[in-house]
C-alpha cells in the first residue's frame, strides 16, 4: 500500500516537473511486490514505450519528407555482422601473394582442371539408420561419389588403398549417439584434411514438400568464405563437385557461411522471371561448423594443424569470426 | 626514406623471404612475388656470418640464395648442392663455407674448390635436425625419425664422437619410438637438448658415462616441431609443438614453467632474441608472433599471407632503435636507483643481522636506557624475521 502511494505521488510530481524537465527516470517497477501490481505496471511501461517510439517513427518520418533531398540517410541497425572485428586476414581478391600461394595449393589440381573429383564416402563402424540415410542422400547430391562400408578399418590405412584406386577426396560422417555429428573432408593427394562438427541434420524424410532430385551435374554456391581460412575451407568444398555444371538441370547446392557456421542447402530453382525465384528445396540440410584444418591427409596424431579451434582462447568475443 | 631495419627475418611456403620492422610492426616481401613458386619453398635458413649482413636460405629445388642485409637485395649467386636426397633439413656456415644437411641423411661440408674433398657425414636415413654447436663450430648434432641423435666432428668425420642410447622400455616392456625433431646445445657446458616427435624434451650430457638422457620430460601429447635456447638465461628452453602450443621449460626443475597463448595453428619455428627476453615464432596460421618470455604477453603479430617455414631474429639495432636504447637507459637508471636504495636498506640492517651482533653494536652505537633497549631488542628481533621477507620480495 505504502509503495502504491509512493508511485502514486510520484506520477504527480512527474506531471508537474514535466513541464520543467523533460525526461524523468522512471518509477522503479521491480521495488513492487505484488505480482499482478507489477506486471499491470509493466504493461502499462511497455505500452507507453510503444506509443513514444511510434510518435518519434511518425515524426521522423514526416521531417524526412518534409526535408526531401536534404533528409539524413536512413539509420541501420547494428547487427553482430555489421559490428564483426576487424579481421586481418580478410582476402583482399587482388592480392598477389594469395593468388600466387592459392594457384599452388593443394587443390590447384583441381582449379586447373586436371584432376576430376572421385569420392569416397564412409561413415564410422557400425553406422546407425540416419547415417546410412545421409549417406543416401548424400550420394544423390554429389556426383561421382562411392559409399564404402567402414567395418572397423583405420583411417590411415584406407588412405593409400584410396590413392591406388584414384580418388581425390575421403568424406568420413561421424556419428554418436545414434546421430551424424561429425565430418571429416580429406583431399587426398596431400591435401588439407577439414574436420567439422555437424549439427541440425534434416534428411528427405524430415522436409516436407520435396522436390525429386535429377542426375545433373549441380551448380556450387560459396557464400562469405572471406578470410585466407575461409578461402582454403570454400575451396576445398567447391572441389568434391564436379568442374561444369549443367545449368539446365536447375540444381544448386549450397555452402552459406554466416558467424563460422556453414549451412548446407541443396535446391532447385526456377526463375518465374527476371526478379523472382521460385526454390524447392532437394535433398539433406544441415549445418557445419569448422573444428580444426591439418594440413596433410588425415593424421591427427601426428598430423601439423594450420587451424584449431581453441574455444578458450577464441571464443571470446560475440562479434569475432574466423572462417 | 631510410632503408628500414629488419629485426626479423621469416621464411614462407611459398619461396618468399620476408623481413619484419618490429618498432613500425610492418613487414615486406625482400624478392619478388613473381618469382614465389611451391618448388622454392624456403627450408631453412641461417645467418652468414656472426656479424648479421647476410642471410642464407635453402630452397626446395636444392638452391641456396643469400640476401644481403644492407645492400637490401638478394645476392645474384646461386648456390646448388646436390647430393643425397629430399629438401634441406638445415643449414649452416662453417669457416665460410657451407655446411648442408638433407633429409636422406647426407650432411656436407661444401669446398669451392672441386678438387678437394669436402667433407661427407651420413647421418642416417630420414633426418629431421642438423645443429651446429656455437661454441665449437666443427661439432654438429643430427637426429631424424628412428635416427638417435649423434654428435659429429667435422675434422674426424668417420664415426660419431656421441651416438645417444634409447631410454629403457616403457610400463608396458614396449620398446619407445625414436624422432628426434630439434637439437640444441646449451651454452658453457658439452650438453645437449632435444625435443622429439613424441612430445618429450631430453638433456643428454656427453661428458658423463651414460648415453641416455640426463633428463626426460614430457611436454602435452603432440610432436614438438620447433624449440629454441633461452639466451638470456641459462637452462630454459621454448618448444613450440603442431597444435599451437608454446611452452617454457625449466631444464634444472625439469618442469614446465610457461605456456604461450595465441596460436591458431602448428608452430614452426621459435627463436629468442639473443640478448632481450623475447621470443618470434612463425607457423601455419600465418602470422609471426612475438612474446615477452617472462611476461607471456603477446608484444607483437603480423599476418604474413603465406605459411611459414622458418626464421632468424636479428640482435641488431637499427635508428628506430635509439628510443629503446634511452629506455633502456631509463631502465637502467631506475634498477640502479632500486638497488641504492636497496643497499640503503641493507646498510641499515646490517647492524641488525644477528643478534651477537647486535648486542656489539648496541654495546658500541646505542646508548640508551634499558627500557629502549628492551623495546630495540623486540625490534631487532622482528627485524631479523623482516629480512627474508624482503629479499623474498626483491625477487
Amino acid at each position: 500500500m505504502a509503495s502504491r502511494r509512493k508511485n502514486v505521488t510520484r506520477a504527480e510530481e512527474s506531471k508537474d516537473e514535466k513541464q520543467e524537465i523533460q525526461t524523468i527516470p522512471r518509477p522503479n517497477i521491480s521495488r513492487v511486490k505484488n505480482k499482478q501490481i507489477r506486471s499491470e505496471l509493466y504493461r502499462k511501461m511497455k505500452a507507453e514505450k510503444r506509443k513514444e517510439k511510434l510518435k518519434e517513427k511518425k515524426r521522423e518520418k514526416q521531417e524526412a519528407e518534409a526535408m526531401g533531398e536534404e533528409a539524413p540517410p536512413k539509420k541501420v541497425p547494428k547487427t553482430i555482422e555489421s559490428m564483426r572485428v576487424f579481421d586481418e586476414t580478410m582476402v583482399n581478391t587482388q592480392d598477389e601473394e594469395v593468388m600466387k600461394d592459392e594457384s599452388q595449393d593443394e587443390m590447384s589440381s583441381y582449379f586447373n582442371r586436371k584432376t576430376t573429383p572421385k569420392i569416397l564416402l564412409t561413415t564410422t563402424d557400425r553406422p546407425t539408420t540416419r547415417t546410412r540415410k545421409l549417406c543416401k542422400e548424400l550420394k544423390k547430391v554429389i556426383p561421382n561419389i562411392e559409399i564404402y562400408k567402414r567395418r572397423a578399418l583405420d583411417l590411415k590405412k584406407v588412405i593409400p588403398q584410396a590413392l591406388a584406386k584414384d580418388f581425390t577426396d575421403i568424406l568420413v560422417i561421424n556419428e554418436d549417439r545414434k546421430e551424424p555429428n561429425g565430418l571429416v573432408i580429406s583431399h587426398l593427394p596431400d591435401g588439407p584434411t577439414a574436420h567439422f562438427k555437424m549439427s541440425s541434420v534434416r534428411l528427405t524424410t524430415d522436409i516436407k514438400k520435396l522436390g525429386r532430385v535429377t542426375d545433373h551435374h549441380p551448380e556450387v554456391m560459396l557464400n562469405n568464405f572471406n578470410t585466407r581460412l575461409g578461402h582454403t575451407v570454400g575451396r576445398l568444398l567447391a572441389s568434391l563437385f564436379p568442374h561444369d555444371p549443367e545449368f539446365q538441370g536447375r540444381r544448386v547446392a549450397t555452402f552459406h557461411n554466416q558467424r563460422d557456421f556453414i549451412f548446407f542447402r541443396h535446391h532447385r530453382y526456377e526463375f518465374r522471371n527476371s526478379k523472382k525465384v521460385g526454390l524447392r528445396e532437394l535433398g539433406p540440410r544441415f549445418t557445419l561448423k569448422l573444428r580444426s584444418l591439418q594440413k596433410g591427409t588425415f593424421d591427427s596424431k601426428y598430423g601439423e594443424y594450420e587451424w584449431i579451434h581453441k574455444r578458450h582462447e577464441m571464443d571470446t568475443s560475440r562479434r569475432k569470426f574466423f572462417l | 626514406m631510410a632503408a628500414p631495419m629488419y629485426n626479423v627475418f621469416v621464411g614462407a611456403e611459398t619461396g618468399l623471404l620476408k623481413g619484419i620492422t618490429l618498432k613500425k610492426s610492418q613487414w615486406n616481401n625482400l624478392n619478388a612475388i613473381a618469382s614465389a613458386d611451391r618448388e622454392k619453398e624456403i627450408c631453412a635458413m641461417c645467418w652468414d656470418n656472426t656479424d648479421e649482413s647476410k642471410v642464407c636460405f635453402g630452397l626446395k629445388n636444392r638452391q641456396v640464395l643469400v640476401y644481403d642485409v644492407d645492400a637490401q637485395s638478394v645476392e645474384d649467386e646461386i648456390h646448388t648442392f646436390d647430393g643425397g636426397s629430399g629438401k634441406f633439413r638445415a643449414l649452416a656456415k662453417v669457416e665460410g663455407k657451407y655446411l648442408t644437411a638433407v633429409e636422406s641423411g647426407l650432411v656436407k661440408l661444401w669446398d669451392d674448390d672441386e678438387d678437394k674433398n669436402s667433407i661427407e657425414i651420413e647421418a642416417g636415413k630420414d633426418l629431421f635436425c642438423m645443429e651446429q654447436n656455437p661454441q665449437k663450430s666443427h661439432i654438429i648434432g643430427t637426429g631424424g625419425k628412428e635416427n638417435e641423435l649423434k654428435l659429429w666432428d667435422l675434422q674426424r668425420h668417420s664415426e660419431p664422437i656421441f651416438k645417444a642410447k634409447n631410454v629403457k622400455n616403457d610400463w608396458l616392456n614396449l620398446r619407445v619410438p625414436v624422432w628426434v625433431m630439434g637439437v640444441q646445445f646449451l651454452p658453457g657446458s658439452d650438453k645437449v637438448v632435444t625435443s622429439t616427435g613424441h612430445h618429450q624434451v631430453r638433456v643428454y650430457d656427453p661428458q658423463s658415462s651414460q648415453r641416455r638422457p640426463v633428463l626426460d620430460i614430457e611436454v602435452d601429447e603432440y610432436p614438438l616441431t620447433a624449440i629454441s635456447l633461452r639466451y638470456d638465461q641459462d637452462n630454459q628452453v621454448l618448444v613450440g609443438n603442431t597444435q599451437g602450443k608454446m611452452a617454457l621449460v625449466d631444464l634444472r626443475n625439469g618442469k614446465v614453467m610457461q605456456v604461450y597463448k595465441g596460436f591458431a595453428g602448428g608452430i614452426r619455428d621459435i627463436k629468442c632474441h639473443p640478448s632481450k627476453p623475447l621470443v618470434a615464432s612463425c607457423g601455419l596460421d600465418r602470422h609471426i608472433r612475438i612474446h615477452d618470455i617472462d611476461s607471456r604477453e603477446m608484444v607483437n603479430k603480423l599476418y604474413l599471407k603465406s605459411r611459414l617455414n622458418c626464421l632468424l631474429f636479428s640482435s641488431r639495432e637499427g635508428e628506430n632503435a635509439t628510443v629503446n636504447k634511452s629506455e633502456v637507459q631509463k631502465e637502467a637508471d631506475v634498477e640502479s636507483g632500486i638497488e641504492s636504495e636497496d643497499e640503503d636498506v641493507w646498510e641499515n640492517l646490517e647492524l641488525v643481522k644477528t643478534k651477537t651482533v647486535k648486542k656489539k653494536e648496541k654495546e658500541i652505537v646505542v646508548k640508551e636506557d634499558k627500557v629502549d633497549r628492551k623495546r630495540k631488542k623486540k625490534k631487532k628481533s622482528d627485524k631479523p624475521k623482516e629480512v627474508p621477507m624482503i629479499a623474498k620480495k626483491r625477487k
